[in-house]
């Protein structure tokens, strides 16, 4: 079955791959919108002053 | 690369679809090619910026710093004469002020217009943004297949890159879109980079490597303090291994030849005149900027004689603020300034019309402590100029401050210490007294 693979999406902040899969009628039986990219930020803020995730997590 | 009419109109066409161009279109679009120079020609380098585990701000900083003037005409807004409408301000100077007009005006708006605006009459004064996920017009493999041709091109080319590189992305080897139990903290697209694996999923630090040692690349500019130093990606308790460009390519990966390319753009976000420098440096002389002999830092000079340096004491008044830190009182060239011997730099800019008072009343009341040092303010020993170079954009005199700066010319707020190796772990907490 066909698919159509975007990878990476344009115009958007952080990393997104789009895969879609069409049957012979043009259909979708497939569609997934990913996300390509992880840091982890509910660990990093564990263990430091709250008044840090002021600083941290608007970098987010 | 001079890439033929014929190959652009093939990229088009293959999607004509996406773009909703029409067959009118394409022919319109083919007129206009004929009237600029193809990418890559006169020595332009191209430029191809990466983002890494990035959260998009350095990017933003940088588009911060175009502004449309009022006489605007034309659907793109660019004005009869192309880039004049696009205006910047800074204190760089007027020859440096026209590259960086040039270079990120031009370079976004070809962009985002789809439609390259005229060349200014300006010697080597461009380049060639040929990727910036967060802007450009192509997606998938319209884009990654250019890239891999600039690449495999013998034409100079710069990558930057925005964001950390996650150490613990291991390569991904086996065929597939992703093999089973591979962990990737950073994608960055499907590309081929020359493994024999073909287009597929492929980390950052695949990408970045790849780009990186060829030996027509001219440089490796790291915006920002996630991609110089590792930044808040690689704080204490990270998961993925962050690190900076530069220990990346030279520690980790051995490639000890490019250290001298890596140039370090640090700050969160960065100012946009810091990020354009090394870029107009190069394009101006050919040769990487002079940068910090402390090879921990490999930070660019954004102090240096292009820009303005600290405000010249001008009619100092040495007296003794009421609060026991501020120990001289000037109104420099910039209109107003307090110069605090504790801090060597001046954490921030208070407007002084009496001199001998502290803010508020002017006759002893409503006065506010001068020095923010106690409550965790870094400006004491931040490296960048930003009390002097201010940021968002405006106008010398009333520049405001996105961080540092008392109300109304900056936020009130206290510095971060943003630009330094060890933020943030190094800063925090970050509202207590430092010593």
């Amino acid at each position: 079955m066909p698919s159509a693979i975007i990878d990476p999406v344009n115009r958007i902040e952080g990393h997104q791959k789009w895969d879609v899969t069409v049957d012979g009628t043009g259909r979708s039986t497939s569609a997934k919108v990913q996300g390509m990219m992880f840091r982890g930020w509910e660990k990093i803020l564990v263990g430091r002053d709250p008044r840090d995730a002021i600083i941290i997590c608007g970098r987010i | 690369m001079k890439i033929t009419r014929r190959q652009f109109l093939q990229y088009c066409t293959a999607s004509a679809a996406a773009l909703g161009l029409s067959q009118m279109d394409l022919l319109k679009l083919e007129k206009a090619l004929a009237d600029v120079p193809p990418c890559g020609c006169h020595g332009a380098p191209h430029v191809i910026w990466l983002q890494g585990q990035s959260c998009g701000g350095c990017t933003l900083s940088i588009l911060n710093r175009m502004r449309i003037d009022a006489d605007l005409t034309g659907e793109t807004g660019l004005g009869p004469d192309g880039l004049k409408s696009w205006t910047g301000i800074g204190p760089m100077g007027t020859y440096v002020q026209d590259v960086v007009d040039l270079l990120v005006g031009d370079a976004v708006g070809a962009l985002t217009t789809g439609v390259r605006p005229g060349w200014a009459a300006f010697p080597n004064g461009y380049i060639c943004l040929d990727y910036q996920s967060e802007v450009m017009a192509g997606a998938g493999d319209l884009i990654t297949d250019y890239i891999e041709d600039v690449r495999n091109s013998s034409e100079g080319y710069f990558v930057a890159l925005s964001g950390a590189v996650p150490l613990y992305d291991t390569v991904i080897t086996r065929p597939g879109p992703r093999a089973a139990g591979v962990q990737p903290f950073c994608v960055v697209g499907s590309w081929d980079t020359g493994d024999g694996l073909g287009k597929r999923e492929r980390s950052i630090t695949e990408v970045l490597e790849w780009l990186a040692v060829d030996p027509n690349c001219l440089g490796v500019v790291a915006f920002g303090t996630c991609a110089s130093y590792g930044g808040i990606p690689a704080a204490r308790g990270n998961p993925t291994g962050a690190t900076g460009a530069y220990n990346f390519l030279v520690n980790v990966r051995g490639h000890t030849g490019l250290g001298g390319k890596i140039i370090n753009v640090p700050g969160c976000a960065p100012h946009p005149d810091w990020m354009i420098s090394p870029i107009a440096y190069y394009i101006l002389t050919a040769n990487i900027p002079p940068l910090d002999t402390d090879v921990d830092t490999h930070r660019v000079w954004v102090r240096g004689n292009s820009f303005d340096g600290p405000p010249q004491l001008v009619g100092s008044v040495t007296n003794d603020c009421p609060n026991n830190r501020a120990r001289a009182i000037y109104t420099g060239d910039k209109g107003y300034g307090v110069f605090c011997e504790v801090c060597p730099k001046y954490s921030f800019t208070q407007q002084c019309t009496d001199l001998g008072a502290g803010p508020g009343n002017g006759d002893g009341t409503n006065q506010k402590e001068w020095c923010t040092r106690p409550e965790g303010c870094n400006g004491y020993m931040a490296s960048p100029d930003c009390p002097t170079r201010r940021w968002n954009n405006f106008d010398d005199n009333t520049r405001n401050q996105w961080c540092v700066g008392q109300l109304p010319m900056g936020s009130n707020y206290v510095c971060q210490g943003c630009a330094e190796v060890d933020f943030p772990d190094g800063r925090s907490p970050f509202f207590r007294e430092h010593s």
